[in-house]
């Protein structure tokens, strides 16, 4: 990055130039638990039709029959107790606690971050409604205007079946693993587009600018359907942190790439470390479309999180680029899937992980190639740094390669700090924990890049702040 | 005194002395050049003056500008003023020398306060301009993937803008192409004069047909065993180092 | 006493045996395996004996010869039928060995808890222990062949501090013949250890086999692996580095062709600080074949300053060719430095040209480019020679 003014440009983003709200008010509580009532009420409330009930009543059977895969996973998972957590929350049931509860570091981290006042109360837990001035409206007038469909997924369900109904749990299906079936059980929020024909999308979608409860919810579905010839970039999450009560949050999000299609999806994930973040996020990719996850996760207590790519047409190419970061008792268990089922299908992976204090990062890839494909190309990279004594990283790829003028390459490194590159930037007047912070903000530069400006501004500071203290 | 003076300096790193007993007295305004065959200290001396964790002080002082700095974390020895140009500058992937320079230079102000960015730019480019730098150099990382030279460069111009009272080259690298030499020449030649006392550490007096020291001392077995005026590099080149007897060294 | 020891040990595996399922899909330990291969239908024919219909192969021939020829010391089906070994040398059968070293051989029958280890240790008096007394210089070359439909070896190399063992080994599996070969190696403090295993099986048969490296202070380790066998095979190497500034160079090289897999999985767990260790493991995969890999490095939080790397190459030769890899690392300390590298293709089309260009048939330069594979694999073994005459067989 280079020239100063425009890093305070964008660093003063005016963000109340985004807003809306749900027109709904639920103030309906399905309880603490799990069972057929709740999911039966969920769709109730919702005013569902048939099909979405007994998709969800499928998806809880499932659920019910699937084991927590702590064969490989983390053994914390069974920690969760299912009948313990409250599956629909309604808006005025959500609790809020005064400006005073508040940890202070979140208050700090606010602060750092430029987070306005509004923002920070909602962020905090304070309010239980985000409200800003409005300037959405426009530009959800001016996606209209292109036939642009952005709404939540109860919305999109009711209003559009003939657009979602065909690619809805088709691209990550109810059985793809325990907490996917979770969420097609007790789906509520989240987004739904459509992207007609050609159209290409300048500016990005931001879940950001349409903070609510509702949006934030602990089981989001979002599906995005890309036509031929289009483009979207959607960025979801803040870099800020988001403080919570509850433990459990499990997202769906399948992305559809028709012909020629591209679709970006941004995360930035930063729940408070008391959250388990279980998420299943996988696109399809039709004829020369292309799919890129561009993924960081700083916060929760254990996320685990493979973005994959099912590249199914000719040409198509798929990218996950992700950055993740452990600090003090978080386990970031992340990677990527490519499962190449056409010829000349192309992947690429980058990773790179910091664990600090006793913070663990894991990937976890599969890149598969059958024989019934050819002069497919996958390229991956997982680089991490281990800063503190305790910090622990594994890597866990699995390769399955075949057919006529394959190939793939993969490479990890894993190694510590540079000591001499530490007492290089100290010996020109930087303090250690600085020399630390930039040492690893270096390290994880051209990843970062890959973010829309704002939030790699954002992003830089939040990795500066949690470097404060890992050192020294 | 101003400048840097050194008393009976002992060091000790991987098990081993590798300063021991050394004494010596740099003024302000004066290039001093230490020589010496491999493996006698020089390199491990560099690295005590700036502060390395690992060269231990067993004895002994360093003072810059008659304030002891021995003990000093190295980033406090160097916004004291002291600046070490490494034989083997490390690269630091991700990092852009322009945003390196400004967090050193940010480094030294004091708490609170902001460096104005513009004003840093422009005396940047004028630095740039003055070694013939293009403008693009500065957006890469620092040190990742560059030449010998373009690691010069970028020590030289760091050096310029952090404006150090003192500033010890270590040069010992027998590698430096004639291009380096001239970057580093240039830049102890325009540096002198200004008040900058230079300690410049090298194996070979090549480096000392473009810069004239005012002294050069002979080091071996951790200590300076010889001293002279800028004749008796001139005299190693053509006799080598056997001849200069070493008490107790090896 | 120790007959019991072995007896124990025996009965132990028999049960054992029979409550640990066959490899499934679903066992981890088995991933990307060819667990058909490996199933109770697969091999009934080897635990019943009986074979219908079935011929001797070229290779079971060829192995059957190798098998035959003059070597230092020769183990048939865990039996001792030769040991002209050095002074100060011992060859022990099994049960004398659980006389003269018991805690040595328990701890070798304890380590292996896997279905087909148990085959092992249920022929528990099968094969040798051979001691390389302290500050020794050996060589040896060893033979260690299988033609009982079910067959098992045990070895155990107990190599004395600061001794040097070069061992050269053939391991012959005949057809019709299922071999549970396992191999322990308990390195002194500074002992040299050079190893070169080389392995030929008959295409109705199955070689399974386990090794374990017990790595102390200061010891070198030289290892290399050569399978060219057109019958499913599985070979588990462990390197247990315990000792500090110890060095582990392994590398295996795998020719597969027909419709079998190699099945290769590998541990490096480093313990102790300011040890090393690589391993490469190449494999030039023909027809329907495949490569299953599985490495896993592990440094635990006591082994500061580790250096570990792994690599996996492989060449697929045919379109239905596959190679399968799961390069793993678990690094629990921070002053590491560890890498693995894993690539997948078909051989290079400019290599190709250019020796093309040189006169060379694809076929023959696929040769060369498969042999350069080999040969990279056996570079550290200081009798090249014998490599060199081994190569020539192969290819």
């Amino acid at each position: 990055m280079d020239g100063g003014s425009d890093i305070s440009a964008a660093v003063n983003l005016d963000r109340s130039a985004g807003d809306f709200k749900f027109a709904e008010d639920y103030a309906y509580d399905a309880g603490v638990g799990l069972n057929e009532g709740v999911v039966r009420y969920i769709s109730g409330v919702k005013g569902e039709d048939p099909w979405i009930l007994d998709f969800r009543l499928k998806a809880l059977k499932i659920f019910e029959s699937l084991k927590n895969p702590t064969h490989w996973a983390s053994k914390k998972l069974d920690e969760l107790d299912f009948s313990k957590i409250r599956y629909y929350l309604a808006k005025s049931d959500i609790k809020t606690r005064s400006w005073d509860e508040v940890p202070d570091d979140v208050k700090k981290t606010f602060e750092r971050l430029g987070v306005p006042q509004q923002e920070r109360a909602f962020l905090a837990g304070v309010e239980a409604q985000y409200d800003s001035e409005s300037a959405y409206s426009n530009m959800k007038e001016h996606l209209a205007k292109d036939g642009v469909i952005f709404v939540d997924s109860t919305e999109g369900l009711k209003k559009y079946p003939e657009i979602f109904r065909r690619f809805f749990g088709k691209v990550v299906p109810i059985a793809d693993n325990k907490y996917s079936a979770l969420n097609s059980a007790v789906f509520s929020g989240g987004s739904f587009i459509y992207i007609p024909k050609g159209v290409k999308v300048k500016q990005p979608l931001q879940a950001y600018f349409r903070i609510n409860a509702q949006n934030f919810g602990q089981f989001e579905r979002t599906l995005i359907i890309a036509d031929e010839g289009s483009e979207v970039l959607y960025m979801e999450g803040c870099t800020a942190p988001r403080f919570e009560t509850e433990t459990l949050h499990s997202a769906v999000v399948e992305l559809v790439a028709l012909k020629g299609a591209k679709i970006q999806y941004v995360t930035v994930q930063n729940w408070s470390d008391n959250v388990f973040n279980l998420v299943t996020k996988r696109g399809i990719a039709e004829e020369d479309a292309q799919i890129r996850w561009i993924d960081c996760n700083i916060g929760s207590g254990i996320t685990m999180k493979y973005p994959g790519v099912l590249l199914k047409g000719r040409r198509a190419r798929g990218e996950v680029i992700s950055i993740a970061l452990a600090n003090k008792r978080q386990h970031q268990d992340t990677g990527a899937k490519m499962i190449h089922l056409a010829d000349e299908t192309t992947s690429n992976i980058v990773s790179k992980s910091v664990s600090v204090s006793d913070g663990r990062t894991s990937y976890r890839g599969l890149v598969y190639m059958p024989d019934t494909v050819r002069d497919c190309r996958n390229n991956t990279v997982c680089d991490a740094l281990l800063i503190n004594e305790a910090s622990r990283n594994d890597t866990y790829p699995a390769i399955s390669c075949s057919g006529e003028n394959n190939s793939v390459q993969h490479e990890a490194s894993v190694s510590k700090l540079d000591e001499e590159q530490i007492f290089y930037m100290r010996s020109r007047g930087i303090d250690e924990p600085s020399a630390v912070s930039l040492s690893v903000n270096g390290f994880i530069n051209d990843l970062v890049k890959e973010f829309p400006l704002e939030y790699s501004v954002e992003l830089r500071r939040l990795i500066e702040l949690q470097m404060e203290g890992a050192v020294g | 005194m101003n400048g840097l003076e050194i008393e009976n300096l002992v060091v000790r790193a991987g098990g081993k002395t590798v300063v021991n007993g050394l004494s010596l007295k740099v003024p302000a305004g004066e290039v001093h050049a230490i020589m010496g065959p491999n493996g006698t200290g020089k390199s491990s001396l560099s690295k005590a003056i700036a502060g390395h964790p690992e060269y231990a002080i067993e004895s002994g002082s360093i003072f810059l500008c008659g304030e002891r700095i021995n003990g000093l974390k190295p980033e406090e020895i160097s916004r004291k003023g002291l600046f070490l140009a490494f034989q083997y500058p490390v690269d630091i992937p991700g990092v852009s020398i322009a945003n390196f320079i400004r967090a050193c230079l940010s480094a030294r102000l004091p708490e609170g306060e902001v460096l104005n960015v513009p004003e840093y730019y422009k005396k940047l480019y004028e630095k740039m301009d003055a070694l013939k730098i293009d403008r693009r150099f500065t957006s890469r990382s620092v040190n990742e993937g560059f030449s010998g030279g373009e690691k010069k460069r970028c020590d030289i111009l760091q050096m310029l803008m952090l404006e150090p009272k003192f500033a010890v080259l270590d040069e010992t690298d027998s590698g430096l192409d004639i291009d380096a030499l001239r970057i580093v020449s240039e830049g102890i030649n325009s540096a002198r004069g200004s008040g900058l006392g230079i300690l410049l550490i090298t194996h070979y007096e090549r480096l000392l047909h473009y810069v004239k020291p005012d002294m050069v001392h002979v080091m071996s077995g951790g200590k300076i065993v010889k001293s002279g005026g800028a004749g008796l590099a001139r005299e190693l080149e053509e006799r080598g180092y056997d001849w200069i007897s070493v008490p107790g060294g090896r | 006493m120790s007959e019991s020891l072995l007896g124990d040990i025996s009965d132990r595996a028999k049960s054992a045996f029979a409550s640990i399922p066959f490899p499934s899909k679903k066992d981890g330990r088995w991933r990307f395996g060819d667990v058909g291969a490996w199933g109770v239908e697969a091999l009934f024919p080897f635990f019943s004996g009986k074979f219908e219909n079935v011929e001797s192969s070229v290779c079971g021939k060829a192995a059957a010869e190798i098998a035959n020829g003059a070597c230092d010391i020769k183990i048939f089906d865990g039996q001792i039928l030769q040991a002209d070994v050095p002074g100060g040398v011992e060859v022990l059968p099994m049960a004398e060995a659980a006389r003269a070293y018991p805690e040595n051989v328990e701890r070798f029958f304890d380590v292996g808890t896997g279905k087909f280890d148990l085959l092992a240790s249920a022929k528990s008096e099968a094969g040798a222990y051979i001691k390389i007394p302290a500050g020794a210089e050996v060589e040896l070359s060893l033979k260690l062949a299988s033609s009982l439909p079910v067959s098992a070896s045990s070895l155990i190399f107990d190599v004395g501090e600061g001794a040097s063992l070069k061992l050269w080994r053939d391991c012959a599996v005949f057809d019709r013949s299922f071999s549970a070969f396992r191999t322990l190696w308990l390195a002194g403090p500074k002992s040299r250890i050079e190893s070169a295993n080389f392995k030929f099986s008959g295409e109705v048969s199955r070689a399974y086999e386990r090794e374990d490296f017990k790595v102390s202070d200061d010891v070198e380790i030289i290892d290399a692996l050569a399978q060219a066998s057109p019958s499913h095979s599985r070979h588990e190497k462990n390197f247990d580095v315990f000792g500090r500034r110890a060095s582990v160079d392994s590398r295996a090289f795998f020719g597969i062709c027909g419709s079998i897999t190699h099945d290769f999985r590998t541990v490096q767990k480093h313990s102790a600080p300011d040890s090393g260790s690589s391993l490469a493991v190449r494999s030039a995969v023909y027809d329907s074949a495949s490569l299953a890999f599985s490495g896993l490095i592990r440094v635990e939080t006591s082994a500061r300053k580790t250096k570990s790397y792994q690599s996996c190459r492989s060449l697929l030769f045919s379109p239905s060719a596959r190679a399968q890899a799961a390069p793993e690392l678990e690094i629990i300390a921070n002053d590491v430095e560890c890498s693995h590298g894993c690539a997948i293709s078909k051989p290079d089309k400019d290599q190709l040209f250019y020796m093309n260009s040189r006169g060379l048939s694809e076929s023959e330069a696929f040769a060369l480019i498969a042999r350069g594979f080999a040969e990279s694999s056996f570079e550290k073994i200081s009798n090249s020679s014998r490599v060199e005459k081994y190569l020539e067989t192969a290819f």
